[in-house]
Parts: C-alpha cells; structure tokens; sequence
C-alpha cells in the first residue's frame, strides 16, 4: 500500500475551501477569490479525459479546485456550442476516485462536494450524489480484521507522519468502529484498536485542536480506565487532554487545514 | 582480486534479480568426519522457527534483517530481537558390518551389510541479535548471526569391505579393499555473520531489501586412525595409531542479500523472496602419518581447502484471512552442490607411495564421482494468536521438509563407498508459544528431526 501522503486537496485549494467552508453544511458564501479563468482552464482540461483517464483527470480537477472552490454561483462551462459542463470539482473528483475504487477518498470527496453545496449549485447532475455516498460508506464497512488503514495508520502515526495518521485513521473508522478490542497492527506487536483516539492525537499534532479535541471525548480509552491493554493509551490520553484544556482555556486559533477535517469528522462520524 | 570480483558479482546479482540471501554448507574434503556431520540453516527468531522457518513472506520482526531484509519496512518503531538456541546433533554415519559378502573372518566380523553408528553433541549459544530503526518509507538494521555452530564428536569401529584378509598397513581409506581404519573424529565448526541491512518501501505494498555480512569462520577438526586386529572391536587406548588428518583454519568473507517483499491492499496476503550469497572461506587439511612403520610411512600431505556456504534462493507465500491467525508456506532451493568446487582429497592418494610395489600405479582419489545434490526445501507453518488473552497468547505449529544432502559418493573405491552413502530425507516438526506486550515478546520453539534438534529462546523489544 502506498504510504507517502496522499493529497486529497492541493495546499491552495484547502486555503481558500477554508474561507468558504465556516461550517460543514452552512451554504456556501460569495467567494471573492474564485479565479474563473484558470479554474476554468484546468477543469476542462480535466473533463476532456474524464470518460477515460481517471489518473489524469485528478490533478487537473483538484488544480481546479484549488483556483475556485466554490463558485458564487451555479457555474455551466461550454467549452462548444454543442457540450456543457457544470462546475463540480468535488463531486468530479469523488466520482474518479469511486471509478478508482479508492473508496475513501471518493468517500471525502463526496463530503467536501456535500459541504460545499454542490448539490445545490446543480441538483440534477448531482442527483445520485447521496447514492453514492451511501454505496461509498457501505462497500467500506467491513467486520473483517485485519483492518490495513488501520496498520497503515498506526505506521505512519510511529514515523510522526501526522497528515497521513489522520487519513489512515479516519479511514479506518469508516470500516471499523473503534472498540478497543486488541489487534495486531504491526508484526506480532498487539495494541487496541483505537482509531479515533489515534486520529485525535493526529488531529492534535496537526494543530487541529477542536476536532482532536472532539474525537479525545469520544474515544473508548475514556470508557475503559481499568484495561490493561490501554495502559499506554491512558498515559498519552492524560497528555492530550491536557494539551485540550490549555487550547480550550487559552482559545488559540486553528489552522485552515482543520475547516477540511471538520466536514469529514462530522460527516462520516459515528 | 578475487574478493574483489566477489563483491562485484553480487553486487551485480542484486541489480539484476533486487533480492539476495545466505546459505548452508558442509565440508569440502574426502575426509570421513564430513559424511557424518550434517548443517541446516533454519530460520532465526524462535517465533519463525516455530513456524516451520517459513517466514520469508511475513518478515515482519528484526529477524528479517537475516531473513528478508525487504520485510524491515513493516517494522513501524525501533525494535530489538535476542535469541538463544540450544542445537542436539545427531550423527549417523558407518560404524562397523560388512560392505561385500557375507562375515567370515571371525568374532568381529559377524554381520553382513554395513552398520551405522550414532552419536550426539550438544552446542548452546546466543545465535542472532538485530537492532532495526524505521524511517518513513525506508528501515536500517545491524545484526550478528550464528550462521553456524557446530560439533560432532564420535568413533568409528571399523567396517570390513571386501572379501579378504588383507590388513590396510596404512589405514588410509580407499587406498585398500580391506577394513577400514577405526577411526576417532572430533570437529568444530564456527560461522558467524556481522551484517547491515537496508529496505525501502517503493509502494503498491512492494518493498525490496539488501544486506551485506562479514562472514567470520573457524574450523577444527581431527581424525585419528588405529590398527586393531583384524577380527577384533578397536581399542583406542592399545591400538597402534596409524595416521591423522586435520581441517584447520580461519578465514572471513563478505556475501549479499536482497529480498522482496509485496503485500496484498488488505495485508491478507504477503509474498516475499531472497537470494542469499554463500560466502566462500579456506582452510588447511592435513593427513599425516603417525606411528607407521618407516617402510609404509609417507609424507604429510598439507593442501588449502576451499568452504562454500551454499548460495539460497527462495520464496515464501503469507495467508491472514483474520486478524488472530497466519499461515506461512516457503520453498528454498539450496545449491549444496557448490560444497563441491574445489573439493579436496585430503589423503593425497595419487602421490602415496605404493603399499605393494608390484602394483605402483598411483591410486585415483576419484573426486569427479563424489555428489550432492542441490535441494528443495519445504516450509509451512501456521500460528493463532489468543487475542483476548493479556499478555497476548501465540502458539504455532509447523514443520519442514529437508531433502537429503550427505557427501555420496558414486565410483568405484569400496572405501569410499562405504563411507559417504545417501541418507534419508529429513521431516523437522515444530512448534513453539509466546507472550506478547506492547513493548515485549518472549517466544519459545523446538525444531526436531532424526538428526538436529533445536531448542529457541528468544525476546523482542521496542520503544
């Protein structure tokens, strides 16, 4: 499995998607900084191969994404007389990662597509939107261990790679529900399964204090403060939830990045 | 120069095929001592020895750092493995009876066909230590491996070979038709391998490892022939000593490794593989004459030897269908036929002077009919982890196949026949537990077959 981060977003395209995104299902506001021309020029450039060339068509339409993430308006780009394209870079994009079979990132797409009111922008092309979601999360729920974004999750929380953690993580918590049972992520070595929690101290380390926050109170090492198994976990909950009061206490402001990571957890939360 | 030619052939091995690996050996003389002494090269860590040694697939702990360096990159925190093993040798080799026809020279020749004789030597040792730090996409390790601790000490008594009364004046095998020498051996045998090892995770689950070991060798090995009467058991305290041979020597080399690795999106299958380099050691063997008579005596024959390990390549399949449970399966081949380059007679024979003048042809050593076969061998095993139980509870079972791979020999010499003959394929059966906690494992596993025996200890660490 390819474990160098994977971005579900150009850095650009977060910046600015977490201007107009305040909050996960609020409507989407004027955007001052949509630059028409260029997302225009890489979304066609994208949906020209969109039928074919899936790998291709991506990166244009994240290049898109990224210039205008929210139109002000429903957007119909006509490249001829005779073709119409609707502004959707989201949900596109989900749709190419789902053809892909890369079901959690369509499954982000889908959200970001979602909380970015594409529905409302154009209702009738994306009228299978919520299919597609639900077809999403189903073909990921899975009651089959072992749970590889989990592992990979675990992995990449051990080399402090904190981006990719997160993702692995939340992946995780799309097939498998955190419930503390012990799993071997790694090896032969055991360790709970705990993936909020996990994702949490990810969410923390990426400066993502709410959400992490958030995920910490929710997590099952809170619900087990007897379990042998979670002796580590306990130790580092200790720390984090301290890190939580003083961020809480002292109300420091989060990064741009933390908006994206807001629309996910509250959609594809538990 | 040589050396030098070595490292660049293997270096090249490793661009052509990504994957490398090591191997086991026996002994490259015609001397008896090494029919009867029999090497295997198992798997280390005592959890992958109780899993038959088929690990090449899983490689997922310090012991890949020997085993398939390409499993490093699944070792996500530094980590530490310490092992020791307890090795029961169990030597067969031609002891006494009659190789032609049936016994007619009195008490001590009563049994047709030849007899084997058996004898034990235990070796304990702290076998392989490892140390591996992840980074990212890419793991290190350092390492020191046991490759090779071994011991055989044991008696022959002599067996008859054709039908006559002739006594051997020299005892020298293959130089008469009569009874072989008795014959009282003792031999060590030492390898060990000092080695770095690199991985690299290049994605779509495949990873590729390398690593590179300095060898370090040791031999010591005796054989002392007696001249017992000719229908009587050997008496070694009484019996004139006829003449010895000695495998003598200290020697170092470096050898390659590389390995695969491919795991499946949902880490429920795993395929990996390796080459490993045998490396090639000398040493010096020795036959010379001890209390002979001046009119049978001859001069000490010394030579340089040449030890090759045996090159390994192999490949090994991983099934995890739940969490709890793995199924591992191996294949090595062995290129045990590589014991034989630049094999030695050690008696010299070609240049002993002859027993009988009138027949004063120098004797053929016969080397080119001495064999061994390169071997297949089979891994499986299997192991369930008790995930409810804290610490976590681990047994496995499995077991492996070893082809024979004894020195034979197929020509004409009735003394060397009797000596160096086939043995029986060897079934090793095994099976092992252990604990495990966040930041300790302790496995514990036996190996047994007819001819080794090994017991494993060994603890793994992370922080």
């Amino acid at each position: 499995m390819k474990t160098a981060p994977r971005r579900i977003l150009h850095p650009a395209c977060l910046l600015v998607l977490s201007l107009v995104l305040p909050g996960a299902a609020a409507a989407a506001p004027a955007n001052p900084r949509c630059d028409k021309g260029r997302a225009e020029e890489a979304f066609l450039a994208g949906m020209r191969n969109y039928d074919q060339h899936c790998r291709e068509v991506i990166p244009r339409l994240n290049e898109a994404a990224a210039v205008c993430p929210v139109p002000d308006q429903p957007w119909f780009i006509r490249p001829n007389p005779f073709l119409e394209y609707s502004y959707l870079p989201f949900y596109f994009l989900g749709k190419c990662h789902y053809n892909l079979k890369d079901l959690p990132n369509a499954l982000r797409q889908f959200y970001l597509s979602s909380c970015a009111n594409e529905p409302k922008r154009d209702k009738e092309r994306t009228g299978d939107l919520d299919s597609l979601t639900t077809g999403c999360r189903k073909q990921l729920k899975s009651n089959q261990r072992p749970n590889a974004y989990f592992s990979e999750g675990f992995a990449a929380a051990q080399q402090r790679d904190w981006g990719q953690a997160a993702e692995k993580m939340w992946n995780a918590l799309q097939v498998f529900e955190e419930d503390g049972a012990t799993v071997l992520p790694s090896g032969r070595w055991p360790a709970p399964y705990l993936p909020r929690f996990r994702l949490a101290e990810a969410l923390l380390q990426l400066g993502c204090y709410q959400e992490a926050c958030a995920q910490l109170d929710k997590s099952k090492v809170k619900l087990a403060p007897d379990k042998k198994e979670f002796e580590l976990e306990r130790k580092r909950m200790g720390e984090l939830q301290a890190i939580c009061e003083r961020m809480r206490r002292e109300g420091l402001g989060e990064k741009a990045l933390c908006r994206q990571w807001g629309c996910w957890l509250e959609r594809g939360g538990p | 120069m040589l050396r030098f030619r070595r490292l660049a052939s293997g270096a090249l091995l490793m661009a052509l095929l990504g994957v490398l690996d090591q191997a086991p050996l026996l002994a490259q003389t015609n001397l008896e001592t090494n029919a009867g002494v029999h090497f295997n090269f198992t798997t280390p860590g005592a959890g992958n020895l109780a899993l038959g040694g088929a690990f090449l697939a899983l490689a997922f702990d310090a012991s890949a750092a020997y085993t398939n360096p390409a499993g490093l990159t699944t070792i996500t925190a530094p980590e530490a493995l310490v092992e020791a093993r307890h090795w029961n040798y169990t030597h067969r080799f031609t002891d006494r009876g009659r190789l032609v026809g049936e016994p007619f020279l009195g008490e001590f020749d009563d049994r047709a066909g030849l007899v084997d004789g058996q004898a034990e030597n235990q070796v304990t040792g702290l076998s392989f230590l490892s140390y591996v730090y992840p980074h990212r996409d890419g793991s290190v390790a350092l390492y020191r491996h046991e490759l090779v601790s071994f011991r055989a000490d044991f008696s022959t008594q002599g067996a008859y070979l054709d039908q006559t009364f002739i006594r051997s004046p020299r005892g020298i095998p293959g130089e008469m038709d009569a009874r072989l020498a008795p014959l009282r051996n003792r031999m060590d045998v030492e390898i060990t391998a000092y080695g770095a090892a690199g991985s690299y995770r290049l994605g779509k689950g495949f990873s590729l490892g390398v690593a590179v070991s300095y060898y370090d060798f040791s031999i010591d090995s005796l054989a002392l022939r007696y001249l017992p009467l000719i229908d009587a058991a050997p008496d070694f305290a009484s019996d004139p000593l006829l003449n010895s041979q000695t495998q003598r020597g200290d020697d170092s080399d470096w050898g390659f490794a590389a390995g695969f690795l491919w795991e499946s999106p949902r880490k429920t299958w795993s395929l990996g593989g390796v080459y490993r380099q045998g490396p090639d050691f000398t040493f010096v063997a020795q036959s010379k004459p001890e209390d002979l008579p001046p009119a049978v005596s001859f001069r000490t024959a010394t030579q340089k030897a040449a030890f090759h390990v045996p090159d390994v390549y192999g490949v090994g399949l991983a099934y995890r269908p739940i969490d709890a449970f793995r199924l591992a399966f191996d294949y090595d081949r062995v290129r045990y036929s590589q014991l034989l380059k630049g094999f030695v007679d050690i008696f010299n024979l070609a240049a002993l002077p002859p027993v009988n003048p009138q027949f004063p042809e120098p004797l053929d050593p016969e080397l080119s009919r001495f064999a061994i076969d390169d071997t297949g061998e089979l891994h499986l095993g299997a192991e369930y982890a008790f995930l409810r139980h804290w610490p976590v509870l681990t047994l496995r079972a499995g077991g492996w196949y070893e082809p024979d791979h004894s020195l034979r020999f197929e020509g004409n010499n009735l003394g060397f026949r009797a000596v160096f003959r086939k043995r029986d394929d060897q079934i090793h059966y095994t099976a092992g537990v252990g604990l495990a906690l966040r930041r300790l494992q302790v496995d514990a596993a036996i190996d047994h077959s007819d001819r080794v025996s090994v017991i494993s200890v060994s603890a793994g660490f992370r922080h």
